[in-house]
């Protein structure tokens, strides 16, 4: 069976996520489960609709979306009165606008 | 990305994860230093009261400042992010502190993957894995992140992801095929620093600004055209939308910018960097550690080695890491012209690591090039080389990182599950403004680590006496109307004199203050009281200072 990169970074994930989870049990596997989910993928799905590599997508989404996720859920928590429902609202609204960009926009 | 990077990332993950977790994997409460219970405290509140804030709670904002002069009273002192990234965590991990602990270590660690990405794109895989290898055990980083710095920590890590995409967006520029998007992510990488904590920025800006002179000397060619203006217009209008929210948090906080420039302490320019003990003692213990400890006495020749064949070779991607070398060195020696004092200054040194290592590695693997051998050979030496720095570095750095990090504020050093449980019940029964003096927990840290999780804030002996002379709590004339006395860490130490003859003290001292106090409150080794009417002990009576 033929390896790609994307079958091999899945693998990865699932590694550091095993790892995660024979160091810290389910509490491990949900933070960094939910680190990536939030942290990263939204900003990876922005990324995406632009010309970069494909490392450089996945490095500068983990460094941008470490910083400006909190950022957007401190905004969007001055209306949502809630923090829960807030990084929900702020997860979904980051992967729309991946969404539409992905739909609207041809590459940069 | 190709297989290679993929395996090596998660090898440097996976190594990276086990050893800087290993603090919390021996004992799950939370540990460091005064500052680490604070950063602790910001995201725990947002996550426990399910709000971030702008206003801090009292037993937060009371802290340090208490009061921003432009913000007002109560208002946040750094911006939000890095500590409700804490709170999200606690939500998204459902556990108080074990996910905090790893968003932490992982945070503080980045810096690993942030140097392995940039030396992997201008340098290769070998090398940046090598780096990435040397820098997990970084003995520095380590010890500032079990300390508590971690929010600077964690803003440093972005100077060699920035330093990479503003070389590509330069050199595309450079070149003619300008790349803007390569402008935008440095922005937003910038911001994000930012957002971590302002030091980070420190040293990001200069070093861009050197290379982009370095480089336009270099080609000839005005660094602002025409063409790129309005790019570089955009940039800066999303990094001031980005930032100006939170620029009032460190205008009104307290410091103080120079006001005027005095050249001082000349001869340490003559030095990378010098400090006397008295300058960081209490700052940053961290610049108490000597080279050798740090990189070891065989690693530093390929530090200058590595120096040589950047200014020899003086390539781009070269004259990235001399721009990183005359950045660092000139922000170290800022002292010089008055601006910030050496204490602060040596902060900066936590960023010294990655560009050290970074030039180690060029050192070591371009060393072989330099010997006339047929290639076959030469690889052949190479990956013996490349043997040896792994083995030297898992035997000396790993050995120590490993000590250092799995004895990590053992035992009582740590709050225990006890005073954790106390902590809890303050939380639950006592007014939420409450101020509570306490006695017995054994170190600083231990006594803010139960402020922090109590929500409360609690004033320990040493500072009794300059709580109560604090400007804040005159004017608003706050009192102490609670008294926690816990024995749980003395009577483990009682075999020593000293908190022996603490213990006897405090126990006299308990029963005399008895007509003065209503028990609400009492466990196996501890008691709480309501004061009947507010005192004021002399703390100069207790033969105690914490460890």
């Amino acid at each position: 069976m033929k390896i790609n990169n994307k079958n091999l970074a899945i693998a990865a994930l699932l590694m550091i996520l095993l790892l995660s989870f024979i160091l810290f049990g389910v509490t491990g596997f949900r933070t960094i489960f939910g680190m990536f989910l939030l942290l990263f993928l939204p900003i990876y799905l922005i990324l995406s609709n632009f010309k970069l590599g494909g490392d450089e997508k996945i490095f500068f989404s983990f460094f941008i979306g470490i910083a400006l996720f909190p950022l957007l859920v401190w905004y969007l928590n001055r209306i949502v009165p809630s923090l829960r429902v807030t990084i929900l609202v702020t997860f979904i609204l980051l992967i729309l606008i991946g969404l539409f960009l992905r739909k609207r926009f041809r590459k940069l | 990305m190709n297989k290679k990077d993929i395996i090596l990332v998660t090898i440097l993950f996976l190594v990276a994860l086990w050893l800087w977790t290993l603090p919390i994997k021996n004992n799950p409460l939370p540990f460091g230093e005064g500052d680490a219970a604070w950063h602790f405290a910001n995201g725990d509140w947002a996550a426990q009261s399910d709000h971030s804030f702008w206003r801090s709670p009292p037993y937060i904002a009371y802290w340090y400042y208490g009061y921003n002069t432009i913000l007002g009273e109560a208002a946040l002192e750094y911006p939000p992010p890095w500590h409700l990234n804490e709170g999200i965590m606690q939500i998204i991990g459902g556990e108080r502190f074990v996910p905090v602990f790893i968003y932490i270590a992982i945070t503080c660690f980045l810096f690993i993957f942030s140097t392995y990405f940039l030396i992997r794109k201008l340098y290769g895989a070998l090398p940046a894995f090598l780096v990435g290898f040397g820098l997990i055990f970084s003995l520095r980083n380590i010890m500032v992140y079990l300390w508590g710095q971690r929010p600077t920590t964690a803003s440093f890590a972005f100077i060699p992801i920035i330093l990479y995409s503003f070389y590509k967006y330069f050199n595309s520029h450079m070149e003619g095929k300008e790349r803007p998007i390569y402008l935008y992510i440095t922005v937003l990488l910038m911001a994000g620093q930012y957002m971590f904590h302002l030091m980070g920025l420190i040293i990001t800006v200069p070093v861009v600004l050197i290379f982009a002179i370095f480089l336009s000397i270099k080609n000839r060619k005005f660094p602002v055209t025409k063409s790129n203006l309005k790019t570089i217009l955009i940039c800066s209008f999303i990094f001031l939308i980005l930032t100006m929210p939170f620029i009032l948090i460190y205008l009104g906080g307290g410091g103080q910018a120079p006001t005027s420039i005095k050249i001082q302490k000349i001869s340490s320019l003559f030095h990378w960097f010098r400090h006397e003990k008295a300058d960081v003692a209490n700052v940053y213990p961290a610049a108490r550690f000597p080279y050798s400890q740090l990189y070891g006495n065989h690693l530093l020749p390929f530090l200058f080695l590595g120096i040589i064949f950047l200014l020899i070779r003086r390539k781009d991607k070269d004259i990235l890491l001399l721009s990183w070398l005359v950045g660092m060195y000139l922000v170290l020696h800022l002292d010089v012209l008055s601006i910030g004092d050496t204490g602060r200054i040596s902060r900066l040194l936590v960023a010294e690591s990655y560009l050290f290592y970074s030039i180690i590695v060029i050192g070591l693997v371009n060393l072989i090039s330099l010997i006339k051998l047929p290639s076959q050979k030469k690889n052949y030496i190479k990956y013996a080389l490349v043997v040896l720095f792994l083995i030297s570095v898992t035997s000396i750095q790993g050995k120590q990182a490993y000590s250092t990090l799995n004895n990590a504020y053992q035992g009582i050093l740590r709050i225990t599950p006890y005073q954790y449980e106390y902590a809890e019940w303050i939380d639950k029964n006592l007014p939420k403004d409450a101020l509570v003096h306490t006695v017995g927990p054994i170190t600083y840290p231990k006594m803010r680590f139960i402020h922090v999780l109590s929500h409360r804030f609690l004033i320990d002996q040493s500072r009794y006496s300059s709580f109560h002379n604090h400007s804040l709590v005159k004017e608003k004339n706050l009192t102490i109307d609670y008294l926690l006395i816990d024995y749980s860490d003395l009577i483990q130490l009682q075999n020593q004199e000293r908190f022996g003859k603490y213990l006897n003290y405090t126990l006299e001292w308990e029963k005399s203050l008895q007509p003065n106090l209503t028990l609400i409150y009492e466990g196996k080794y501890h008691r709480i009281y309501k004061i009947k009417d507010n005192y004021l002990s002399n703390p100069g009576d207790f033969p105690f200072q914490f460890l």
